[in-house]
This record gives C-alpha cells, structure tokens and sequence, in this order.
C-alpha cells in the first residue's frame, strides 16, 4: 500500500504541513525533555531543608511525569486523531501500572513514611512478626536491624497496610530461661540459681526474677527471667550460668 | 610497582562555597580516591551545600576556634578510613588530580610515612623568617624542608593517630616534627605549580606566633632548649614579624 | 547493661562515665582509651571500671567481635569525626544503643542520618535556661523527652490569660509574682510564668489556646 494510502487509513495528515508539525512537536519534546532532566536539581536548590535522597526521588518522580506529558502532547501536536492519542496513552499506562505495581505501592510507602513520619532511621518498629531498627528508609523498602543480628528489607507498601509499634528508646526485652536441676529440693535449687545469677547480673539490664520453681520426678525445674537489651547474648549467658552451677556440683541444664 | 591503597582526601574549609565544589571533583578524579571529606570550620556561606552536592563526606569541625585548622585536620584524620590520608588546602586555583597523586606516591612505594609537598613559589614570609630558623637551630635534620608550613601534607592514616594536632596554624609543622620524633620515615616532594591566595597580613602575625610556638614547645619537651630561653625566642620572633 | 564508653578522658567523657555508672551500678563498665597516658588515668580515676587501651582501628575491630555482648556503646570523645565512625560501626554491627555525646551541635543532622536516634547535645540546656531566665513574655520550650512525645513549656503572659483546656490532657503549674508556686491554675497573669507538661501535640494545642485568649481581658 503506498504511504498516503497508510495515512488515511490511521487519519494521520498529509504533506508539507505535517512536516511542520513533526518539527513543532520535536520542539515540544525536547522542551518537556529538558524540564524533566532539571528538575531534580532545581528541586535540590530550593528545598534545602529536606533531605537530600528524598528530593532526588522526588524530582525523578516528576522528570518521569514530564517525559509522559511531553510525549503527550508531541502527539497532540502531531494532530492525531484523539482516539489514538487516547489508546496509545491509557495502553501505556496501563502497562505501566500492570508491570510497576508494586514498585508503585512501595514507591507511595515511601512518600507516606517520609511526609508522615510515623518513625524515621534508628527508631525501633515493629510490623506484624518482624522486629527491629530502622537502618535505612529506601525507596521500595526499609531495612530493618533485627535483635537477632539479621538485616532484613521490609517492602514499603506493608507499612501502608500492616501495623507497627514504635518503641520508646530505651527498649529492651526480657527472656524467658529455663533450668533444670537433678537430685535437690525446690528451696536448694532457688537459693543455687539466686547466687549463680548474680554472677552474670552485671551484663543484664536489671535484676533477673526467678518467675516459677517447680518439681518434676527428680528434677527442679526453674524459670528465670532475664531483663536484657541485647537479646543475642541471652544463649551466651544461660550457659555461662549452667557453668556455674555444675562448678557448685549441681547436674544442671539449660532447657 | 607500588602497592594498591585507599585515598582519602581532605579539605579543612572555611567559607570557601566557590572552591570546593571542583576541588572536590578533581580529587576525585586522582587515582586511588575512595573518598573526598570535607571539614568545615563553621561556614556560612553554603560551603557545606556545596560540599554535598559534589558528594564529598561533610563534618562541621569539633570545636569551633579561630584559627582552626589543626582541630580540622586531626577530624579529618578520624574520620578518614583510607590507608593513605592526604590533606590539601581547598582554594588550590590549579587544583588538579596528579596533587594528590604525587603526595601519596612516595607512601604506596614504601618510601616515606609522611610527605611534605612544595610547589614552585617563593616560600612565605613566616616560613622564611619564622619557621626555617628555628628549625635550624632545634631541628636541623628537617632544615633542608623548602616549605615546611605547606598545608599539602599526605601519610598514613594510622600514624596520625599517633600525634598530638596543634589547633592552629602550627599543625603543620607540628606533624613534621611529630613524625620525625617518632621515627617515621618523612619526605618533601615537588607538586609543581600553585596558583593560591596569599593570607592578609594581619594573620601572618598570628600565624608565626603559632608556628614558632609549635616548634619551640617540642624544642624544650625534646631537651633542645630550656623553657625560659624558649619563651623569650618566641617574644623576640613576634615582634621581629 | 555492658556499657562500652570511648571517652578520651574528656571533661565531658568523665562525666558521661560517672552518670552511666550511676545508671546502672551493677552493670558492666567499660571504658576504651586510645593512649596509654589515658587509660592509665581512666583507671586510676574509674577504679570501678574495666579499661581498654585501644587506638581507633583497634577499637572498630573490638565493637565488630563484642557487639553480640554490648547492650550500649556511648561516644564522648572530644572529635565528633571519630565519635561518629565509631556510631556508625556500632550500629551496622547491631549494637541495640547508641549514643554519641556531640562536641558540635552543627553535627546532630550528620548522626540522625546516621541512624542513631538517642543523641545528647551538652549545649542543649544553654538556649532553654537564658530564655526562661530573661525572656520577658512569649512561650519557652524548656525540655522534651527521649522519644520527643513529653514536653514542657513555660508561658509568660504579657496580661492576664485565662486558661481553658481540657483536664487531663495537660499539667499546669504556676509561679506567681511573689515567688509561691499554684497547681490548680486557672489563670495567669503579666510577671507570673505558667509550666505546660503534656504530651506534645496537647500541649501545642492548649499554648495555640492561651495565644488565642490573650488579649481577651479577664473580668475581676
């Protein structure tokens, strides 16, 4: 088919006219182009006050937002009929959604943990099972510092749904240990324990509670609870008590 | 061959918002950069914007006195963690990459722990009526240093954690002596040409006061001088400049 | 609690050691020194406490191996540059508290973008007490919480105010002219200083409230 032929079919104009219009339109093009390549630093000079990787998003955001309505009205000014205007543009964005919309939904999380700040790097959160310190807030996700050593990277968009705590700052946790000893009363295994936590007293955050003693058969069996605020030494002092009392001559073990 | 080893440049700054943005950048350029820190001395004039926009390291000096350049350098220092340490003076208007090159060679080659670098200028008039006398007379082993104020300064990271800083305008020369006290092997090296702003008269006052402090108050820790003597040298050399 | 304090002997590191041991006097202290000179007179200061000699790359590498143990990591050394290294170490290693002492004030933003959320400023008491002391009228934010969700505030009317918030939300305390302190105020007059304590957003709320009074002269 020859190429008039093509343009009546799309109902695209004809001749020297249209060449001026692809001209004007490359015109708008590069105008909406240069927008969105200045933004982000424009941005940068006069929002001084936000932080700066936050701007940088930002202003990304809207570069992209101008590239779309540059594009958009080049062919508006190509004088396409605006059916296909319309098609070409709900296809892309549809596209778009489809393709990016988690990174969307993490990309609002963002927007709403930044603007709301409902905690900010350092604090501690917790959202459903996880737990930790907020290491860093990015753009899709927020990493979070766990009691356990672990980095972990929570998508942003749980934050728009899920629940979280903030913890004052001197949070701390208290530990459940459980101690079992062979062959002793009830009175004799308190007192052992009471004297073998003194020991590791100074590496926890108060005074550790003996909650509930017990018999079982021939076994006393103690819980203790350890007020601590870094959780990842509680192993490390459970054994070091278990130690102690087998130095005493007690059969003990950490259950 | 010279051994591979992480730069860190720094630049204590005050009120220098239209240097340190290509400072920062030719720095970067120079092999071996990791990182580019800027120290600044409290500016107001958007230095600090400046510095981040270049996407240098950014720290407002410790303790904020006038003049204090050793107070930025030593945070400098710590807050590097390259194994090569090399400190220039920002408003270098010729700044170029092979500055920093040239200053941290002689360390990755194992030849020095500390390097002095001097340019092709008339030395000041402190170092010529201040700092080189009193090294020839207490220090003359480090006499034959052409610019021994000179701000360009690079060494390992680690053995600047083994001096005292001086505050002011003797730090420079406080570290040269520092190092050879301590036995490091210490060098001078040409780095060519510097196009630089010459200080206003008055600081010079002030500047060789520090200076000539800083060299005798080693002088007489090292036995060079007894304290009494050292005093009446540096009154002498104050009212001499 | 294993408190881990960098200190440099500092003026304000001793004090630092000193108040933490008063925190938690069963507690495990330790303090590090970069010098011998330091820590031999760390030791002969805090008797009480362990002490460390290490250099700043010693140090990094002690927080990488301890950081399981640490509960706290306090910075009070007199170069925020070194403090916030050692900051940053601690807290990419899971130190759960860190604290860094400032010597610049200028350098607060540098550690909140850090991650560290407890930070202590030494200056911060300057602005507060020279305000309530010789500011004539107009509101003072005297102190805020750790978690910033506590505040208080003093109030000094340029006339009489009368006070309507909501009980419970706030505290009120005044101190009259005379020098007598009143709890249940009702209202506040010129040369009297009203004390706000509440939760912050509360406390903004009855201040907007007092502004909005004022001027609204109070019969009787």
């Amino acid at each position: 088919m020859p190429l008039e032929g093509v343009w009546k079919v799309l109902e695209l104009p004809v001749g020297s006219e249209f060449l001026v219009r692809v001209v004007t339109a490359v015109v708008v093009l590069a105008v909406f182009l240069a927008a969105g390549h200045y933004m982000p630093s424009w941005l940068l000079s006069r929002l001084k006050h936000v932080e700066t990787g936050f701007i940088q998003k930002i202003g990304t955001t809207i570069s992209i937002f101008l590239y779309v309505i540059g594009i958009v009205a080049a062919l508006s000014v190509l004088s396409l009929s605006y059916a296909v205007i319309e098609i070409i543009f709900v296809l892309v964005v549809i596209g778009l959604l489809i393709a990016f919309r988690d990174t969307l939904a993490n990309a609002v999380g963002e927007v709403y943990i930044r603007l709301r700040t409902p905690f900010s790097e350092g604090e501690w959160v917790k959202i459903g099972d996880l737990e930790g310190r907020v290491a860093s807030i990015n753009t899709f996700d927020v990493e979070l510092a766990t009691p356990h050593g672990e980095r972990i990277l929570v998508p942003n968009s749980l934050f728009l749904r899920g629940v979280f705590v903030k913890k004052p700052g001197m949070a701390g946790s208290i530990v459940e240990a459980y101690f079992s000893l062979r062959g002793v009363t009830i009175e004799e295994a308190r007192k052992a324990l009471k004297e073998t936590l003194k020991t590791i007293r100074p590496e926890l955050s108060g005074e550790p509670k003996l909650r509930n003693v017990e018999r079982e058969n021939d076994y006393v069996r103690v819980t203790v609870m350890l007020p601590l605020l870094n959780v990842l030494k509680a192993k490390q002092l459970v054994n070091r008590a278990v130690i102690q009392l087998r130095r005493k001559g007690y059969e003990a073990e950490a259950l | 061959m010279p051994e591979k080893m992480d730069v860190s440049v720094v630049f204590p700054v005050k009120n220098r918002a239209s240097y340190v943005r290509k400072a920062v950048s030719v720095a970067y350029k120079a092999e071996g950069v990791k990182e580019v820190i800027i120290v600044d001395g409290g500016s107001t004039d958007g230095t600090i914007r400046e510095a981040l926009k270049a996407k240098a390291k950014t720290i407002i000096q410790s303790k904020l006195v006038y003049p204090g350049k050793g107070v930025a350098m030593r945070d400098g220092a710590y807050y590097a963690s390259g194994d090569i340490v090399v400190f220039l003076d920002v408003d270098i208007k010729n700044m170029a990459p092979s500055f920093v090159e040239k200053l941290a060679e002689p360390i990755m080659r194992k030849e020095a722990e500390f390097v002095k670098g001097c340019f092709e200028r008339e030395a000041g008039r402190v170092t010529e009526l201040v700092a080189k006398p009193l090294l020839k007379i207490f220090y003359p082993e480090l006499a034959n240093f052409r610019q021994p104020l000179s701000g360009e300064i690079a060494g390992l990271r680690k053995t600047f954690y083994e001096v005292e800083f001086e505050e002011g305008w003797g730090v420079d020369v406080g570290l040269l002596i520092d190092m050879h006290r301590l036995g490091r092997p210490v060098t001078e090296i040409d780095i060519g040409f510097k196009d630089h702003e010459m200080k206003p008269l008055p600081h010079l006052t002030d500047m060789a006061h520090q200076v000539a402090d800083a060299i005798l108050k080693r002088a007489v820790e090292d036995g060079r001088i007894d304290r009494r003597a050292a005093e009446a040298r540096l009154r002498a050399i104050v009212e001499r400049v | 609690m294993r408190i881990v304090v960098f200190s440099g002997m500092t003026h304000t590191g001793g004090l630092a050691v000193a108040t933490l041991r008063e925190a938690d006097p069963e507690g495990k202290l330790i303090i590090v020194e970069p010098t011998v000179e330091k820590s031999a007179a760390a030791k002969k200061q805090f008797p009480w406490a362990e002490v460390l000699k290490k250099n700043v790359d010693e140090f990094i590498e002690y927080l990488k191996e301890t950081a399981q143990l640490i509960d706290v990591f306090v910075a009070c050394s007199d170069s925020d540059a070194v403090n916030y290294r050692f900051c940053k170490t601690a807290l990419d290693v899971g130190v759960p508290m860190v604290i860094p002492v400032l010597n610049n004030p200028l350098n607060r933003e540098l550690f909140q973008r850090s991650g560290v959320s407890i930070i202590v400023n030494p200056y911060a008491s300057i602005k507060p007490k020279l305000l309530e002391a010789l500011k004539a009228d107009g509101e003072i934010s005297l102190y805020e919480s750790l978690n910033s969700q506590i505040v208080l505030h003093a109030y000094k009317p340029t006339s009489r105010v009368k006070l309507e918030s909501p009980e419970g939300e706030v505290c009120f305390l005044a101190v009259k002219a005379d020098g007598s302190t009143v709890s249940k105020v009702r209202e506040v007059d010129k040369n009297e200083v009203l004390y706000v304590l509440g939760v912050k957003d509360a406390v903004r709320r009855c201040l907007e409230s007092v502004r909005a009074a004022r001027g609204k002269r109070v019969s009787g």
